[in-house]
């Protein structure tokens, strides 16, 4: 009920109360900006569970020093995502997951090849796509798979993007081409990896059914 | 071929946050705040005074005691005989060649002149 209360207050007004220990300002900031927190760690760490520690810590960190944001150098959302890639870099960084998934590895972990003519219906297909896809996010140098993650999926305008990142529209924007150009080849050397794999087993079929 | 082609960037859905969120919220709760740092605690005069009146004093005792323990002969002032070959002088009367000396002495005195 109290939080309803802060719901027309602005974050640097929320940030004032929240110093001065107020929960349900904390509450409101929470409920407000979680979302999209959580949908930014989740893209970039590619795990549920790993995204909530994340975004958890980070706003337990924020109720212990809101002082830590300085609204007079940038907004709240830029400084928390700011502060949310930070930690997933540190997160990643301590799990070693930042590494190409090795080519087999991705295969196995598809649910069929798209060009299996008898079973590839459309759910299968955007399954492959999607798995295709996000080991191709994975794999990508961190800052082309930030600057997709902002831009693209959080959806945020160029030159919020780029504050956060700290750097430069125009490298931004390289950043965009190269990450895109980056995911097309990755599709690509997988759909030839995997076209060659099936070739390989129907040749052995048939090598079988010779011999 | 691949700048052409359009790459399709359509994702999983993100879970929801409704139970992060309340996880939150109630983490914090009951948790206490960091107060920033008091300008107060590093006020100058304080710290200085502070200082003064218990570390300097104990400074200067300390480098007294040192200086004593090491080298007692020089702070105390007795020597400390313990060492016979150093308190005895460097030349005594009879190694002296006073003729050899004091024709050293004219020669000076002559090429002064």
């Amino acid at each position: 009920m109290t939080v309803i209360a802060y719901q027309d207050k602005s974050d640097i007004q929320l940030q004032e109360f929240i110093v001065n220990g107020n929960h349900d300002a904390f509450a409101e900031i929470v409920t407000r900006h979680t979302d999209k927190f959580f949908a930014l760690a989740f893209r970039t760490l590619q795990h549920q569970g790993d995204s909530e520690d994340v975004v958890q810590t980070a706003f337990i960190k924020f109720w212990q020093r809101p002082q830590m944001w300085r609204a007079d150098q940038a907004k709240f959302t830029t400084w928390f995502y700011r502060v949310i890639i930070n930690a997933c870099h540190d997160h990643r960084r301590r799990h070693a997951r930042e590494a190409w998934a090795e080519p087999e590895v991705i295969e196995r972990a598809l649910p069929h090849s798209p060009s299996e003519e008898s079973q590839a219906d459309d759910k299968q297909q955007q399954s492959w796509r999607q798995s295709c896809l996000e080991s191709g996010i994975r794999g990508l140098p961190s800052s082309q798979r930030d600057a997709l993650n902002l831009v693209v999926y959080s959806e945020l305008p160029q030159k919020q993007a780029a504050e956060i990142l700290g750097v430069s529209l125009k490298a931004l924007e390289s950043l965009l081409v190269r990450a895109k150009r980056n995911l097309n080849m990755h599709r690509q050397v997988l759909e030839l990896q995997i076209a060659a794999s099936k070739e390989l087993k129907i040749q052995r079929l048939h090598e079988k059914s010779n011999g | 071929m691949v700048n052409k082609e359009e790459t399709d960037l359509t994702r999983l859905p993100v879970p929801n946050t409704t139970a992060l969120q309340a996880s939150i919220i109630s983490s914090v709760e009951g948790m206490p705040q960091h107060r920033q740092f008091s300008t107060q605690d590093v006020n100058p005069s304080n710290r200085w005074s502070r200082s003064f009146r218990f570390a300097l004093p104990l400074a200067l005792c300390s480098i007294v005691v040192f200086a004593a323990v090491v080298s007692p002969s020089r702070w105390i002032g007795g020597e400390s005989g313990s060492d016979s070959e150093l308190n005895q002088p460097l030349l005594s009367d009879e190694n002296l060649d006073w003729q050899q000396i004091m024709r050293i002495e004219d020669e000076w005195l002559l090429a002064d002149l």
